[in-house]
């Protein structure tokens, strides 16, 4: 029972810190709405428990140059408020407002999202179509991992013992970039996604892709980047050929499985369908 | 232990650290107005307020309250027993029929109302999206929070 785990609780970042290098098999627990469910059922029993909920140095959002820099433990309410985060990082607001309701968004932080590694998280694919980089801390310093290199397989994060999970930088969104989310589910709240979909295209006034970047989840292990998708995009002129052509491209690229929310022939064809969807929509916002 | 503040009453927690928070307010408190309906997330019927926000009970460890003001909705009626237009509009509405839900959908409405006093039905129901009710079919609840709503 999680009830009887021993927890830590630190009172500030160099605190946590220092007991995350001495050794023990720590379990990072943030606003608990995945620990506490694991804990609850079972299906894990932690040695130590580190709650770092406390820790309000981890919570800032903040702009650097042509950076957002959110931290780890900035909650899905936090987010959907910023105005920041509204005017640089559209999809990553939309992705935040579709994870379960109020209740969670309220206890539910970034860091918490990426550190558990559920390959139906919410907001990786929005973070990274906006080029994101997870910043981990730890008493030898910093490090900043790509998200093309941070998933490494299913649960499982290039995240060290010792390091803890400080903050998320995103590239905030240009005026020729266009960003996009879409999560489908069974339900429009409270729901964990069949395919969920972020994306990031910068389209020059001729109406071609110059750059792309899809990522998706609840289609592989861990959340993915459609990189077969995005090479049928890039240097594309816009046009419901093209939208067609790469619908199906993406429907043929992800590899998905059957399993309690969904079927793969389902999620395969649903992929298809919202990135048809995706480039029809641009072609129309780009023609204003 | 933890020290914290529950419906204005300073209380220490005897209850290990990472006990549920509905656990130690059901068992320890013997505050049972907080149910347990599903017990991950899914359902709000363990919503309680946490220094004014909607917190789902069942998914917070209590150590995390330390120091924090917890309402539930033993809190809400005045000393005499008076109850608060919301809860007098839950009545008058019909938003209740078994009332396992309600003590959820009761807080997670008034932590709506706070921070938006006057909203529009579609606000209400994304507000309370997280908020699970098997009988009433939801459209009761909604009209007496519009009610209480409008009646400020």
């Amino acid at each position: 029972m999680i009830a009887n785990a021993p927890v830590a609780s630190p009172k500030d970042l160099s605190a946590a810190l220092a007991l995350l290098s001495n050794g023990s098999d720590w379990t990072i627990t943030a606003g608990g709405t995945d620990l506490m469910v694991q804990g609850q059922q079972g299906s894990i029993a932690p040695q130590h428990v580190l709650n770092i909920w406390s820790l309000d140095e981890l919570r800032t959002i903040q702009e650097e140059g042509d950076w957002i820099v959110i931290g780890a433990l900035a909650s899905y309410t936090q987010i959907i408020q910023s105005p920041l985060v509204q005017a640089h990082l559209p999809a990553l607001v939309e992705s935040a407002r579709s994870v379960g309701a109020v209740q969670i968004q309220n206890r539910g932080t970034l860091g918490g999202n990426l550190g558990n590694a559920s390959p139906a998280a919410d907001t990786p694919p929005a973070l990274w179509a906006a080029d994101g980089q997870v910043v981990l801390l730890s008493q030898a310093g910093q490090r900043i991992v790509s998200l093309d290199d941070f998933f490494l397989g299913y649960r499982s994060i290039d995240r060290r013992p010792d390091e803890i999970i400080a903050s998320v930088r995103c590239r905030k969104k240009r005026v020729d970039e266009f960003d996009w989310y879409r999560k489908v589910g069974p339900r429009r709240a409270q729901a964990i996604s069949k395919v969920v979909l972020g994306g990031r295209a910068r389209v020059n006034k001729n109406g071609v892709i110059e750059g792309v970047c899809l990522a998706a989840g609840s289609l592989a292990a861990t959340t993915i980047r459609l990189t077969a998708t995005e090479a049928a995009l890039r240097g594309e002129a816009l046009s419901e050929a093209l939208a067609d052509r790469v619908g199906a491209v993406a429907a043929q690229e992800v590899n998905p499985i059957d399993d309690i929310r969904s079927t793969a022939i389902y999620r395969s064809r649903v992929t298809g369908n919202l990135v048809r969807r995706w480039v029809l929509d641009l072609c129309i916002e780009t023609a204003r | 232990m933890t020290e914290t503040c529950i419906n204005g009453k300073k209380r220490t927690i005897e209850s290990p650290p990472m006990s549920r928070l509905l656990d130690v307010l059901r068992e320890e408190l013997r505050l049972t107005g907080s149910k347990e309906g599903c017990g991950e997330g899914e359902c709000g019927s363990c919503t309680v307020l946490v220094d004014g926000e909607a917190w789902l009970s069942c998914l917070v460890p209590v150590c995390q309250v330390e120091g924090k003001e917890v309402v539930t909705v033993e809190g809400l009626a005045a000393s005499d027993g008076r109850l608060t237009a919301l809860q007098e509009t839950f009545i008058s509405a019909g938003g209740t029929q078994c009332g396992i839900c309600t003590p959820g959908f009761i807080l997670a409405a008034k932590a709506l109302l706070a921070q938006n006093p006057n909203p529009t039905r579609l606000e209400v129901r994304e507000g309370l999206a997280g908020n699970l009710c098997r009988c009433t079919g939801y459209s009761k609840i909604v009209d007496a929070v519009m009610e209480a709503a409008n009646d400020r």
